[in-house]
């Protein structure tokens, strides 16, 4: 159930962040080389080599322990994910905005 | 951003100092309540014995002694003296240079002073290997046993065992088998003598009467490990003053068996769950755009979203991954060129500390975990009502604003 509704509030971020930055994505990837395969390969790399170790760390840990640290470590990323990518997509538009070919 | 960093390790640091103030705590907890279980989970102890030294100790020894007969007198010396019918090549091999075969007559014995006493009502199993090189014979191969404990004997005075070879009637008959002309084999028989017993006989006859014929006779034999109370005991007694492991290893050894069995059952429903899933996933065609879709979480769309939400999409591996039964770490790393593997094997802390002690250690993470939540509810909601950013500001400084801070703190006079 704790699972189910952490994949729900995931998601909801996700198109949050997915659809406030579309058009940023659009011009990055219109204005720039490709970095997909860049942010795949990073992303690659950290779920191969942290997650398995968290998962682990995780484990040995008292099971209502488990999930409270769960539930704590994701408000906080969350939160920080949320406060980042708001700041970031403000500073791009004011980028954006201060441009001189508008 | 290397300021950005920093701040996040330091805090992450504080957090896994605070976590292994804790675990250092229930340590010594645990070691005052229980200092040989602490042992046992930082893996100081060193076990006696094995499972498998136990089985190999159950195996039993081979032969030392053997004896020849014809048809006429048997002669049951140490193998030493058996001059003109046969050699001890090895411990348990043997060479007959002179077999002697008589129809339906004893033909050539020989037999098996055992260094063990093979009990009554136990199942035992007896092989011998033989190579017959007459080209005109089959030789016969028979097994008997019985309990015959003097040094010099001959046919008359064999007990009754022996005489039941002709008859092949009794209990105590092992087997038979047969060698074609010119062939070698193993002759492997199964028997449960009726009394306790020390011998082992083996027999060699032919259809027709044979002189010369050769024979290589290798011997061996080997309890089946039939479980009964007496051949408990007596393996029990033998361990103990071997100092091996004793029959309360052998509990241990099924309890942990069963819980392996357990564990194993646990995990295979595990994997159904997960295969349940694939499944599931396979079949709805998730495109992983719906987030009620509680199997997978969206993709991010660009490069910025996916950099944006990379914490998000660890945490939800974390907590894919997540689940009851714990998977043993392995971290390769490589240095001055070569691999290196660090396993962080399982620990079930519950097992070691009981299910109390751990219980209670869970309850004061649960109470620190959930002051630490309410506190992160309380900042964010301050951060929020406050319409000020503290946890960007905590985490992150423009070089532009830390450069006018530094000039304002300039320009203002010291006290």
């Amino acid at each position: 159930m704790a699972k189910a509704i952490f994949k729900v509030f995931f998601n909801i971020i996700i198109m949050l962040v997915n659809i406030v930055l579309a058009p940023i994505n659009a011009l990055v990837e219109g204005l720039f080389p490709d970095f997909s395969n860049l942010v795949n390969s990073f992303t690659e790399f950290l779920n191969q080599f942290f997650t398995p170790a968290l998962n682990w760390f995780f484990s040995i840990l008292p099971p209502n322990c488990q999930t409270l640290i769960l539930l704590w470590l994701i408000f906080l990323v969350s939160f920080i994910t949320i406060t980042i990518s708001v700041h970031t997509i403000m500073k791009v538009y004011t980028i954006i905005k201060n441009m001189k070919i508008w | 951003m290397i300021k950005f960093i920093e701040k996040i390790f330091s805090g992450l640091a504080y957090q896994i100092g605070k976590f292994l103030f804790f675990v250092l705590l229930a340590l010594a907890i645990c070691f005052l309540v229980d200092k040989e279980k602490l042992f046992d989970i930082i893996g100081l102890r060193v076990h006696a014995a094995t499972a498998q030294d136990w089985f190999e100790f159950v195996k039993l020894p081979s032969i030392a002694y053997g004896a020849n007969c014809n048809d006429t007198s048997c002669f049951l010396t140490d193998v030493t003296t058996l001059t003109g019918y046969g050699n001890q090549i090895s411990r348990n091999f043997y060479y007959v240079s002179n077999i002697y075969t008589r129809k339906n007559g004893n033909g050539m014995m020989w037999v098996y002073n055992t260094d063990i006493s093979f009990k009554a009502g136990y199942l035992y199993s007896i092989r011998t290997y033989m190579c017959n090189n007459s080209s005109t014979e089959y030789v016969h191969v028979s097994f008997t046993t019985g309990n015959n404990v003097a040094n010099t004997h001959n046919k008359s005075t064999l007990p009754t065992y022996w005489k039941s070879v002709a008859t092949n009637s009794i209990d105590d008959f092992i087997g038979f088998d047969t060698i074609g002309e010119g062939k070698c084999g193993f002759v492997t028989h199964f028997f449960v003598p009726s009394v306790n017993s020390q011998y082992v006989g083996v027999q060699f006859t032919s259809t027709e009467s044979v002189t010369g014929t050769q024979a290589l006779i290798g011997y061996e034999y080997d309890s089946l490990g039939l479980y009964t109370p007496e051949l408990r005991n007596q393996i029990d007694n033998a361990i103990q003053d071997s100092n091996l492991a004793t029959a309360d290893d052998i509990d241990k050894l099924n309890e942990e068996v069963k819980e392996m069995t357990s564990e194993q059952q646990k995990t295979n429903e595990n994997l159904d769950k997960i295969n349940g899933t694939l499944t599931d996933s396979d079949t709805s065609q998730n495109t992983g755009n719906d987030f009620f879709d509680t199997s997978s979480i969206a993709s991010s769309d660009g490069v910025v979203s996916a950099l944006l939400t990379l914490p998000i999409q660890m945490a939800s591996k974390l907590v894919d991954n997540l689940g009851d039964t714990c998977t043993p770490y392995q971290m390769n790393f490589g240095m001055l060129g070569k691999d290196y593997t660090l396993n962080f094997p399982c620990i079930d802390f519950e097992e070691y500390l009981g299910s109390n002690l751990w219980h209670i250690i869970d309850l004061l993470f649960c109470g620190f975990m959930a002051y630490n939540i309410a506190m992160l509810f309380v900042s964010i909601y301050d951060s929020i009502t406050s319409l000020q950013d503290y946890y960007y500001s905590y985490i992150y400084q423009s070089s532009h604003e830390e450069h006018t801070r530094e000039n304002r703190r300039a320009r203002t006079p010291s006290e």
